[in-house]
């Protein structure tokens, strides 16, 4: 898989809470515009709800958990939606630089466990800045982790009789 | 009559007093106490005018009955004036002298005709051989008739002696009032010379008000085109800033466009992106794709530059535009402060113009009135005169009667001295006799005279 990337070599490089960061071409589906999104109950930060992509219902995540845990900010003004073997699935960012081919020096240690820091495969530059190179695979496995986690969370807390669940819509 | 012509000049003279002395009031601002004051000097001249006429003309009548010998010598009534009261009393004392004179002489001509009688029945037995020693009675009868006469004439020269001093302090004070009138004729002429200093300021007055109108009427003129001028270009600057509001908002609207354009280029910049995308997920079949999707996102950032571009255009512009209405603004604001700068001064040149028009008139009303003033001091001069030539018709009258008097003692003299032949009559250095302290001759002139006759 890792010589198909190579292979192609293009990444779409955009910019989300003040960073720049690139992912893999083949692995994005499609940039939106920004629009109004679905919230759901007892969600963790890091989903923002449900989105609406050609009449598909698709998980929209927020990266300001990994990016800038202390930034204010929402979000961005376009949504970037991925397609990876698990199916579609977005991100919320502020905006796409472009569709280029970039030279991306990868991290010598590369794991697989889905951890922030895997997931940020390797870095490179681009109009002379520098950009993180993620990893879409391990960035949704990350989200997907989390996503089980919380709500794994959740429903021991329920059982135990603790008040997590207040305020979640069951 | 000439007295009537005296009374009548005392009392224009103090009419003539109270009309200057209103005008002058008049001119010092207060009317009312003028006219009041003229009043009381028109009326305290008229009384002191009636009164003087009536005691003068007293006098006249007292002086005309005393020539005519219808005066009456107990029932003299004083008029007041000391000089004439003198007068008068040196005549009555004098005619009452005549008048024992005359009551002398005609009891010695009723001795004289006695003795002329008593000197025919004495005469008459002496032709018919008679005592003639009664003819010795004779040279005493005359020598005392003479000296009765002597004496008579002696008081009849005195009175008309001290007629001729009074007819010489009568002389001496109508000299005296001749001067007054002089001076007062004088007096009047330099009220009229000022009265004509008056008249030529009233008319410069006037003149120089009129220039003011003239000259306060063209600003006011001036300052109308002005205002007219000003509401011009206030028109022009409201239709420049209706224009550039129009431009402000058509600008507004293009920047509306632009927005939409750049909308437009954005969402073309994504869907450019996206082909890219796809392009790439096709691979091989897609580079093609890639190529025109690559293209379109080219002229999608074209248009985003040039989007930016016009957005900073027509931000200028719109701050340009909004600049230039707030300067507009603030020249109407000035035009607006300049008109009404405007019609203050207007309002001021019509104050001018009608505190002008309120001073010529009040020059001319004071020409008017100096001009009546200079005919009233021309008229009051030509009485003054008039009265200043009775005076010395007066003063010539009384020369004549003093003249008159001297000859009648020069007739008294000669006949004195024809009645007395031989008599040496004591005579000053002027030939008037040298009299007693009584006004009679002296006792060594009568001792003369009896000596002469009885010789």
């Amino acid at each position: 898989m890792n010589n198909e990337q190579q292979q192609c070599g293009k990444y779409c490089v955009f910019d989300c809470h003040g960073h720049r960061f690139a992912i893999e071409a083949l692995s994005v589906r499609s940039v939106e515009p920004w629009s109004p999104w679905t919230a759901l109950p007892a969600a963790p930060d890091c989903l923002a709800g449900l989105a609406c992509l050609h009449k598909e219902f698709v998980p929209l995540f927020l990266l300001r958990e990994f990016v800038a845990p202390n930034s204010e900010m929402s979000g961005g003004n376009q949504m970037l939606f991925l397609d990876t073997g698990a199916g579609a699935w977005g991100v919320l960012i502020e905006q796409v630089l472009g569709l280029e081919s970039i030279e991306v020096s990868f991290n010598a240690a590369r794991g697989t466990s889905a951890d922030w820091d895997q997931v940020i495969a390797g870095s490179a530059t681009f109009q002379d800045q520098f950009v993180s190179v993620i990893d879409a695979e391990l960035l949704y496995e990350l989200l997907d982790r989390r996503l089980r986690n919380y709500w794994d969370n959740l429903v021991d807390g329920v059982e135990m009789g603790t008040d997590s669940m207040q305020g979640v819509a069951v | 009559m000439k007295t009537h012509i005296l009374l009548g000049l005392n009392l224009l003279t103090a009419f003539v007093a109270g009309l200057v002395v209103a005008t002058m009031f008049s001119r010092m601002g207060s009317s009312a106490m003028a006219w009041m004051v003229s009043a009381v000097v028109v009326v305290a001249g008229g009384l002191f005018a009636a009164h003087s006429g009536l005691r003068l003309n007293r006098v006249m009548k007292q002086l005309r009955s005393v020539a005519s010998g219808e005066f009456s010598l107990t029932g003299f009534d004083p008029v007041g004036l000391m000089e004439l009261d003198e007068i008068v009393a040196i005549g009555t004392r004098n005619l009452k002298s005549i008048y024992a004179l005359a009551d002398s002489t005609g009891q010695a001509t009723d001795q004289l005709q006695q003795a002329f009688a008593q000197l025919d029945q004495r005469l008459q037995p002496a032709a018919n051989g008679a005592d003639a020693t009664s003819l010795e009675h004779l040279p005493k009868l005359l020598n005392s008739f003479t000296d009765s006469l002597n004496r008579e004439f002696g008081q009849f020269t005195t009175c008309g002696r001290e007629i001729g001093r009074a007819a010489d302090q009568i002389a001496r004070h109508a000299e005296t009032q001749s001067g007054v009138v002089t001076q007062s004729a004088q007096l009047v002429e330099q009220i009229s010379e000022q009265i004509d200093a008056v008249l030529q300021n009233a008319d410069a007055l006037s003149s120089t008000a009129n220039s003011t109108r003239e000259d306060s009427a063209n600003g006011l003129r001036q300052v109308d085109e002005l205002l007219t001028e000003l509401a011009q270009v206030e028109t022009l600057i409201a239709s420049r800033g209706k224009r550039l509001r129009a431009l402000g908002e058509n600008t507004l609207e293009i920047s509306g466009i632009v927005e939409t354009i750049g909308q437009i280029s954005s969402r073309t910049d994504l869907l450019a992106i996206n082909a890219s995308i796809e392009s790439v997920r096709a691979g091989q079949h897609g580079r093609g794709f890639a190529i025109v999707a690559e293209e379109v996102r080219s002229l999608a950032e074209q248009s985003a530059a040039a989007v930016r571009d016009a957005s900073l255009r027509i931000d200028s512009i719109q701050a340009e535009t909004q600049q230039s209405v707030s300067v507009i603004d603030d020249e109407q604001a000035q035009i607006q402060s300049a008109v009404t700068r405007l019609q203050n001064a207007r309002q001021l040149l019509e104050k001018i113009v009608e505190s002008s028009d309120q001073a010529a008139s009040h020059g001319r009303e004071m020409a008017r009135d100096s001009q009546q003033q200079f005919r009233l001091a021309e008229q009051f001069v030509d009485h003054v005169q008039t009265m200043a030539q009775t005076v010395r018709d007066g003063r010539n009258e009384i020369e004549g009667m003093r003249w008159t008097s001297r000859s009648f003692d020069k007739l008294a003299q000669q006949f004195l001295q024809r009645l007395s032949p031989g008599s040496a009559l004591p005579i000053d250095v002027n030939g008037d006799y040298a009299l007693d302290q009584h006004g009679g001759l002296p006792s060594s002139a009568l001792q003369q005279q009896e000596v002469a006759v009885q010789s």
